[in-house]
């Protein structure tokens, strides 16, 4: 199902996903240490960025839905939404998790390591992947938006309690270049090609949800015409 | 305010009193607890020193994965005779179903988990006594988040199709920062015999987080049962 976003959609996603491999392959110089590998960084964060901004729009959306149940053509809209997010949201979150497994492994010589930021990280991404499951179950179920909303905000309440249980363990993640203290910056060419590769993403996003909002708003109406129908045989 | 806990304790004690005649939670939730424990000691056959290292982490799992037979059942049973509109056409407030339902759960769970941990003191040779009131406090508290969030999500997932795998799914990523704490503070115990404030810190903070969340939005849940 195309609509009138999805070519100018897709071709300037295209375009800013190639400027961000240009950037990442060829113009960024390789870190001093670690060589090209570090290369993964600018997809990994990029990714990472990207799914939080997703999973705070689907606890946006799980609010809103609450807030506006009254209203069928709004509650419809912040559904689609909710669905949608948490869509992008887990793919993104994988996607995070498999670079960083992939640059974990030459660099720490292993692929994975239970350690805070990593833990934190998968187990939003269980969350997520809990509240999608949820949503399949209910399919069909005129308690669909409600149910999957109450839930979206029970799972948006436990990211920051996965945070607190994971606040004293030993971390071998390197430390935030955003405030991370001294020695923790990173130079301006490389600062440019990480937020060339987060706006490819969010681009990318954005094409998702344009395309994939209309889909679930669809879903929806067709379960609702069924539903009547099945009263009017009765 | 009063009608508010005068028909949670209502529905409390009518399922209490079920639970009495019919025992049909309680029995098999202990049962399961210990299969659980059994099968963990022969799968790990752990010596003095490792059962106080990962004591904590045997019992909690075999505490929540016997709960979770309790919660699971918890409003699926009032739907076989529908008496679960009854409740909601009730003129009471739709927050009090779900404190009565945690009421009962509670105290199912808890009950099943104090005889679990004399049998698990037991056969491992684990001193409680020194540490009983501490014990007592962890215990408590990680059972309420527990059993808050479970008797939530059985309510949750009343309309899902394969309601019984659903709500273990639901709850158990849900209930891994709990868990953490929960574990990590009865090990200190069992170790070290002192309690951690932060992770009594965090029960505290997960118990009062999901029960304010699961009484504001409780009624949103049963809204057209």
């Amino acid at each position: 199902m195309r609509n009138r976003f999805f070519i100018p959609m897709l071709a300037f996603t295209v375009v800013l996903m190639a400027i961000a491999l240009y950037m990442t392959f060829l113009w960024v110089p390789a870190d001093f240490t670690q060589g090209d590998v570090q290369r993964i960084f600018y997809f990994h964060l990029g990714s990472f960025w990207t799914a939080s901004v997703a999973l705070t729009l689907n606890a946006l959306a799980c609010l809103m839905y609450i807030l506006r149940r009254m209203d069928r053509a709004k509650a419809e809209f912040w559904d689609a939404l909710a669905a949608s997010s948490a869509e992008i949201g887990v793919i993104f979150c994988a996607g995070g998790l498999a670079f960083g497994t992939f640059w974990a492994k030459p660099v720490w010589g292993t692929w994975w390591v239970w350690d805070a930021r990593l833990t934190l990280t998968f187990l939003t991404w269980l969350l997520y992947i809990a509240y999608l499951l949820l949503r399949g179950f209910l399919e069909g179920s005129d308690r669909a938006g409600m149910i999957s909303a109450v839930y979206g905000i029970f799972a948006i309440a436990a990211v920051p309690m996965v945070y607190m249980s994971n606040r004293w363990f030993r971390t071998q993640h390197p430390q935030p270049v955003i405030g991370g203290g001294e020695g923790s910056g990173m130079p301006g060419s490389m600062w440019l090609t990480v937020f060339a590769a987060w706006f490819a993403m969010q681009a990318l996003m954005c094409w998702y949800l344009t395309q994939r909002m209309p889909l679930e708003r669809g879903k929806r109406e067709a379960e609702r015409l069924r539903r009547q129908l099945r009263v009017e045989d009765v | 305010m009063s009608g508010f806990f005068e028909s949670a304790w209502a529905i409390a004690e009518r399922d209490m009193r079920a639970e009495w005649r019919s025992r049909e939670i309680f029995n098999p939730m202990l049962f399961f607890g210990l299969l659980v424990i059994v099968l963990f000691s022969f799968s790990f056959e752990p010596d003095a020193e490792e059962t106080q290292r990962i004591g904590g982490g045997l019992l909690w799992m075999a505490f929540l994965f016997s709960g979770m037979l309790a919660m699971n059942q918890s409003f699926p049973r009032e739907m076989h005779e529908r008496t679960l509109h009854g409740l909601r056409t009730a003129p009471i407030p739709p927050a009090s179903i779900f404190a009565g339902k945690f009421i009962s759960n509670m105290a199912f769970v808890v009950l099943a988990e104090c005889v679990l941990s004399l049998l698990f003191a037991m056969f491992f040779n684990l001193p409680l006594l020194p540490i009983l009131g501490r014990f007592a406090a962890v215990l408590v508290a990680g059972t309420w988040g527990l059993v808050v969030t479970g008797t939530f999500f059985s309510a949750l997932t009343l309309h899902t199709r394969m309601r019984e795998l659903m709500m273990p799914l639901l709850l158990l990523p849900i209930s891994v920062p709990h868990m953490i704490a929960a574990v990590s503070a009865t090990a200190e115990l069992f170790q070290q015999q002192t309690l951690s404030q932060l992770w009594f810190t965090q029960l505290i903070g997960y118990d009062v987080v999901f029960t304010t969340l699961g009484l504001l939005l409780f009624h949103f849940v049963i809204e057209d049962v």
